[in-house]
């Protein structure tokens, strides 16, 4: 199929969804996001959820790109997270089968270059939202990759989230994923969410990440003991950790303190 | 004015159609044409050829979705003025920059024809139909509104990179409904 012809099929969808989006303003919209002038034009600040969302248009070119055979993202990654698998039930929807994994993993190079590229504008950016200026930020390279739940558990290896710290505490992360071939990322600090992560990760030193939505993310103690972290909110489910643990989606609290995991940068006012 | 009465005007050939047809969706006519055309002069030319057609159109017709209605026909307007704008052009195909659906589809030729076609719209719509709102306007937007993501993203209020994010996501799992249906992508 050529793009030519994926586009006349995209022409052709129904009228009421045309129509929805006609009017833009009518989709639910989060709140309002406040645009500071700092540093240089490259870079928003939103408020999306409570937390504070730094975006960045800094990219590197990774020439590595490739688009594998797609077998997750299934109707819970960007679904409604009401009906995911979580939520305060004590039940787990999810798949039985281990997670399948998808996407190109990200090298150390790419992610070195990545970092040591925007580590002052990240630390500034941290800084800025927390009053905290004048204190080491300690930007991961290591991180967890996304695994989603749903009909087909997935690693997608094509989004990583790294952590962001201050004095070893989580106070932010960023996301990095890949479009047209380049590696891009957002950086989100700000909410109670990071209260939530660290908490997970003093309660067990080994912790799986996972996502049920696209806004919607949750640590699993070995115990199955889950942390909502965008929710505060604290579970158990029956079928987690054991199933959803792999060597992409976990993190320790011991790496937090391990220096060679992290770059640091510091911002001053 | 709703729709239901403003197609009423239409109908009773009643000029003030035309300008509340303007006042409700003229800025929307406006933004898809130039998000194609590029140019004010050609963008306002192909609104206001918009108004004619569908001044002459209702009656017979009389459309159930009004909005997307007009916007079929000033993107069909608008491309068709772009092709000619761009005939003697090399890539003159290229008026969206699809890079990421370049990484969609294979870009092979298979005899695709119309009933084809109609069948891979309908499917496209289920998928989008079962996403949450917001998503389904983000792609919609981007894909057939041509809108920019710094565009959308300024309405949803959230970053580019979270749109980008946002599409990248459901362009896999579109690939993947699409796969399953049967469709060789």
């Amino acid at each position: 199929m050529t793009i030519e012809m994926f586009d006349n099929a995209i022409n052709g969808i129904r009228p009421e969804l045309i129509e929805e989006a006609a009017n833009i303003n009518s989709a639910p919209v989060r709140k309002p996001y406040y645009k500071y002038a700092a540093v240089a034009a490259v870079f928003a600040l939103c408020v999306a959820g409570g937390a504070l969302t730094v975006s960045h248009i800094t990219r590197t070119p990774t020439g590595t790109t490739s688009e594998t055979s797609n077998i997750c993202g299934n109707e819970l990654y960007g679904g409604d997270i009401s009906n995911s698998v979580y939520g305060n039930t004590s039940e787990a929807a999810v798949s039985n089968n281990m997670p399948i994994i998808q996407g190109t993993a990200y090298t150390d190079e790419e992610i070195m270059s990545l970092i040591d590229a925007n580590k002052e504008i990240i630390a500034l950016n941290i800084s800025a939202e927390y009053g905290r200026f004048g204190e080491e930020v300690q930007i991961f390279t290591k991180g967890y990759y996304h695994v989603i739940l749903g009909e087909t558990n997935c690693v997608d290896l094509d989004y990583l989230t790294l952590p962001v710290c201050i004095d070893n505490k989580i106070v932010g992360n960023i996301e990095v994923f890949r479009h047209n071939g380049e590696i891009m990322y957002t950086l989100n600090a700000g909410g109670n969410k990071w209260d939530t992560m660290n908490e997970a990760l003093e309660y067990s030193d080994n912790i799986a990440f996972v996502f049920g939505g696209s806004a919607s993310e949750v640590a699993i103690a070995p115990d199955n003991t889950v942390f909502e972290i965008t929710h505060d909110a604290k579970s158990t489910i029956t079928a987690g950790y054991d199933l959803l643990a792999t060597e992409y989606n976990t993190f320790s609290a011991s790496e937090l303190t391990d220096e060679n995991n992290y770059i640091t940068a510091t911002a001053k006012e | 004015m709703d729709d239901t009465s403003i197609i009423e005007l239409y109908w009773n050939r009643d000029e003030q159609a035309i300008s509340e047809t303007d006042k409700k969706y003229g800025k929307l006519c406006y933004r898809l044409a130039d998000n194609i055309l590029k140019r004010r002069e050609d963008s306002e030319e192909c609104v206001n050829d918009t108004f004619l057609k569908v001044w002459n159109s209702i009656p017979d017709d009389r459309p159930e979705h009004f909005s997307a209605y007009i916007c079929q026909i000033v993107k069909r307007l608008a491309l068709s003025k772009f092709r000619y704008n761009t005939a003697d052009k090399r890539h003159c195909d290229n008026y969206m920059s699809y890079d990421e659906l370049s990484e969609f589809v294979s870009g092979s030729e298979s005899p695709e024809d119309v009933s084809v076609m109609t069948e891979l719209s309908n499917s496209i719509s289920d998928y989008l139909a079962s996403e949450s709102k917001q998503n389904r306007i983000i792609f919609i937007r981007r894909y057939w509104y041509y809108d920019s993501a710094e565009d959308i993203a300024q309405a949803f209020h959230i970053s580019p990179n979270t749109v980008w994010s946002i599409l990248s996501r459901m362009r896999k799992r579109l690939k993947k409904h699409l796969q399953k249906e049967g469709y060789d992508i």
